[in-house]
């Protein structure tokens, strides 16, 4: 006894194996986080925002987000390019779907790279949605640690700041906002979603 | 409700709760490589070859003990690490909006069972952020990979339940959901330990059918498409007949129902069905 033939079209765009049982690296390189983490000293930050304003707080944070990002994107698609990216690409050009994993790959790159002690989750990734859950931040635990004002949480100006850069590369329109935030709910919660 | 909707539902059915197929793309790279092939297996939450033997060896000797122990032991790792759960094919359709990427694929089980060959055996259906590694897992993907837009996905679905194979979603170490799983009996080994040794890979699903007999034509279409022993066909009275205890609710035999005998109804709202999973 055995179960019916399948009859299907033919596959359209079947990938086969490359180089089979050729190691391929999927995950974030250690050195881009050690690159990327290196470049800034997240201490030295919070010291020189004493005694200044929230504004100028969210522009230092803000600014430093861009930059963050920017490199993180730079060595992500060049030097450290792994298998996993390449493939999003792969996939991507082939659906013609790029969110939401062009951009997720940018953003939790930029996290892993920039903070790598950071707890955070992917809790929703869907085509038309995605959210981001961080909730063991080493900015927000810096600032609390300085003794800043950190009710208004400035830093959420360096995770905007990087998300953005991370969308305009991937060219998606996107409402991005934050949903929860550390000091009233333990987590940032942002959410990314896809504008009609 | 099953218990996977209580414990993962999030106040819905789990496979449309969309944080169950949520998944970070990235950790930071081990220094001992990455692992590869068998030892990351799908099928390794399903028991093996030895296991289901040593169950078998089990029932021979009559140690109904060490029987209910295996079978306890079989389903809590498959709750741990890969359950199943009968969709219909509106719940599947519905699900799609929730995946991506999608690509379809060989079916193992049918590779294993019956050696088919790769280009008659693409009905299975993987989807989520581990498809992009899709090379770690070489004998599984021996046969290549076809990502699809999810419109084609959906499209793929609805020819392969038209063509009677009932759709199980898996998840790939629960409560993450990675697979759909389109089965045919004797093919598919997680209705084949479900039926015959009485293993709880994957569950009911959360409809069950019922036929009325005063509608049922006989025309004899619905019984052969059962993919869970549940129909069969009263020649006397000429009207196919469904048991609801053995019934999982995919609804392959309401979709060739012309006369509409055939229905789906709620498990939950049929009080001795209700906790029959």
């Amino acid at each position: 006894m055995s179960t019916k033939k399948f009859v299907a079209k033919k596959p359209r765009n079947l990938m086969t194996l490359e180089e089979p049982g050729k190691p391929l690296l999927y995950g974030a390189d250690r050195d881009l986080a050690a690159e990327v983490s290196g470049r800034w000293n997240i201490e030295a930050l919070v010291a020189s925002l004493q005694g200044k304003d929230e504004k100028a707080a969210r522009a230092a944070f803000e600014g430093l987000g861009k930059e963050l990002m920017q490199l993180t994107i730079e060595l992500a698609d060049t030097k450290y390019l792994d298998r996993t990216g390449e493939m999003i690409e792969r996939v991507a050009r082939q659906t013609g779907i790029s969110f939401p994993h062009r951009f997720q790959r940018y953003v939790e790159l930029g996290i892993i790279a920039s903070r790598p002690m950071d707890k955070w989750n992917i809790v929703k990734s869907t085509t038309k949605e995605m959210v981001l859950q961080v909730y063991g931040c080493a900015v927000h635990q810096a600032i609390k640690d300085a003794g800043l004002a950190c009710e208004g949480l400035p830093c959420q100006a360096l995770c905007l700041a990087s998300f953005e850069v991370a969308r305009q590369k991937t060219a998606d329109s996107l409402e991005i906002q934050v949903r929860k935030v550390l000091t009233r709910d333990g987590m940032c919660e942002f959410s990314f979603v896809v504008r009609p | 409700m099953c218990d996977m909707c209580v414990d993962h539902g999030d106040g819905m059915q789990w496979h449309f709760n969309a944080a169950n197929y949520a998944r970070r793309l990235y950790k930071i790279r081990k220094e001992s490589g990455e692992a590869t092939g068998a030892e990351i297996s799908g099928l390794a939450g399903f028991p093996q070859a030895d296991e289901i033997l040593e169950l078998i060896e089990a029932l021979d000797r009559g140690d109904m003990d060490a029987h209910e122990s295996l079978l306890r032991e079989y389903e809590s790792k498959a709750r741990r690490e890969m359950l199943g759960q009968t969709l219909t094919i509106d719940e599947v359709l519905r699900a799609v909006e929730f995946m991506y990427p999608i690509a379809r694929m060989t079916c193992m089980c049918r590779k294993i069972t019956e050696a088919l060959p790769d280009e008659e055996n693409q009905t299975c259906i993987g989807f989520g952020p581990g498809l992009y590694k899709w090379e770690r897992w070489p004998e599984t993907y021996h046969g290549g990979i076809e990502f699809l837009h999810p419109d084609d996905a959906r499209e793929l679905l609805i020819e392969l339940n038209k063509q009677g194979f009932a759709q199980i979603m898996f998840t790939m170490g629960t409560p993450y959901i990675g697979g759909l799983c389109s089965c045919q009996y004797p093919g598919c080994l997680a209705i084949r330990e479900r039926l015959d040794y009485g293993i709880k890979g994957f569950w009911k699903g959360h409809d069950v059918a019922r036929i009325d007999p005063n509608l049922c034509t006989g025309c004899g279409l619905c019984a052969p498409r059962c993919q869970f022993k549940a129909m069969s066909f009263d020649p006397s009275r000429g009207v196919a007949f469904i048991d609801p205890f053995r019934c999982f609710g995919c609804g392959l035999c309401v979709s060739v129902c012309e006369s509409g005998a055939i229905t789906l109804e709620r498990r939950e709202a049929i009080p001795t069905l209700a906790n029959v999973w």
